[in-house]
């Protein structure tokens, strides 16, 4: 694991002059969306506090070689969440079998009904996130999650622009006719993008 | 960014529709202070201490001035408090948050992984004393676990936040109008018991602090840990640690004795790569 850099990511030193981040300084700015990111990419709960652990893992050892630079960390970052996400849902995969068991009944409150609305739509918007292909999972969560831009997601996917575009168009098709609720005019990414 | 971006979806959803809640709640979603300094914890143990991260403690100082100097202190009462009761709502009304349990709505998620780690032995370790390494240890164990040691640190109920540690570790996305969330990580312990467990995080903390100056007392410290907790909660952290202080005191063929016991045991441990690193440093240096 702490052997693979991220195809993603150019493994290129710091540019001059650009003081290169303790990692300190990066966990304090990257732990909570590398957290988050690993849920949305399908990382289980049970397995992100080894998940998150191991992405710092590899952050600390790109950083100590100085193969990260300082303007695109946060790439880097959710580069290397991709990468450990796939490893975590591959291995959650196998030891599918010691899972089953089901949650205890939870306790609300009435002042918790939004809480609990929340809750539900968010576990079924994961349980069509499930369903996507990793890659298009991928860039839905970094565009509509975590809100990066597209070139951002571009780098991190490690594709084309244009491919990214697609992958997200094909997860947001996918989304909107499992969820609906999209009212407005939803002009398809893929056509917008041809306005550069 | 000369290109036009498509409108996000959360920017099309009705309100109030699952896809616009669902996105809302995803974008919201973020670890408490307790997890993130569980993970502070554990890194600090993969990566050789506070040389690096800081220990949870010094972090929270750094971070948060003289009023969290005790933070692990109070991390440890409070995880030891919510072990025996099992807690759905901790600070609710303090924080104003509402919790939620993603158990209940997420079934794929709310795997009882967590919950099945190994309680803290109860029983005698099968050998008591002197902190050799030639015990065949691994063999007294159940199973590895797949998972590696993190997961088995305890999952807490969301508590209001600490102002200083939270506001300086804010996520740049977080939408500081939105909602405040929900998100009570239903308490996915392994049973234990309260002063077990403080007692087992303060021995770990002791050892990983003396291993820089002090390995003779770490690896003391580790020995102490393994005669009192055998198969525990932290035991690949204190094992990590025994390797390291044996390698820093030059008992090599220990040390990587040790090391390859704990790879066999611990293969996918994310604390696996530090002890690799480890055995071949005391192999160059013989």
């Amino acid at each position: 694991m702490l052997g693979k850099v991220p195809a993603c990511v150019p493994a290129a030193p710091a540019a001059p002059g650009q003081r290169r981040p303790t990692f300190r300084e990066v966990f304090e700015a990257h732990a909570r969306y590398a957290w988050r990111s690993l849920l949305g990419l399908g990382v289980r709960e049970a397995d992100l506090p080894d998940a998150s652990q191991q992405v710092f893992l590899v952050v600390h050892a790109r950083l100590e070689a100085d193969q990260i630079p300082a303007e695109a960390v946060r790439t880097f970052v959710y580069g290397v969440c991709l990468r450990v996400a796939s490893d975590s849902r591959r291995r959650a995969h196998r030891r599918h079998e010691e899972l089953c068991a089901a949650p205890p009944e939870p306790s609300y409150a009435a002042t918790q009904e939004r809480s609990v609305a929340l809750g539900e739509a968010l576990a079924q918007l994961e349980a069509v996130l499930d369903r996507l292909p990793p890659a298009q999972r991928a860039a839905f969560v970094l565009y509509e999650i975590e809100e990066l831009d597209m070139t951002e997601v571009a780098a991190t996917l490690g594709c084309p622009l244009q491919t990214a575009y697609s992958r997200l168009h094909a997860a947001r098709k996918i989304v909107v006719a499992a969820l609906g609720g999209v009212i407005g005019d939803e002009s398809p990414p893929h056509e917008e993008r041809r306005t550069k | 960014m000369s290109a036009t971006p498509p409108r996000r979806l959360a920017g099309l959803a009705a309100p109030g529709s699952v896809l616009a809640e669902g996105l809302t709640a995803a974008r919201l979603r973020e670890p408490s202070e307790d997890e993130l300094r569980a993970l502070e914890s554990a890194l600090a143990v993969a990566l050789g201490g506070a040389a690096v991260l800081g220990t949870a403690a010094s972090a929270a100082t750094t971070k948060g001035g003289g009023v969290v100097a005790g933070a692990t202190h109070a991390w440890v009462t409070m995880a030891a408090v919510k072990v025996t009761t099992v807690v759905v709502l901790v600070g609710l009304a303090t924080s104003g948050a509402v919790a939620w349990r993603q158990h209940a709505t997420a079934p794929d998620r709310s795997t009882i992984a967590a919950r099945s780690a190994p309680p803290p032995a109860r029983t005698p370790p099968a050998l008591t004393t002197a902190p050799t390494v030639t015990a065949p240890e691994a063999e007294a164990f159940p199973p590895p676990s797949p998972l590696p040691p993190a997961s088995t640190l305890l999952r807490f109920a969301e508590t209001s936040p600490s102002p200083g540690r939270s506001g300086a570790l804010r996520s740049r996305h977080r939408d500081p109008g939105a909602v405040t969330v929900p998100r009570t990580l239903a308490m996915d312990v392994a049973p234990g018991n309260a002063s077990d467990l403080s007692g087992e995080l303060d021995l770990i903390e002791r050892a990983q602090q003396a291993l820089s100056d002090d390995p003779s007392s770490a690896l003391a410290l580790a020995e102490e840990h393994r005669r009192r907790y055998d198969s525990s909660l932290l035991v690949q952290e204190r094992e990590v640690i025994a390797v390291a202080a044996l390698a820093t005191l030059g008992r090599r063929i220990e040390a990587r004795a040790r090391a390859e016991r704990f790879i066999r045991r611990f293969p996918e441990s994310a604390h696996a790569a530090r002890v690799r690193r480890l055995a071949a440093a005391v192999t160059e240096t013989r």
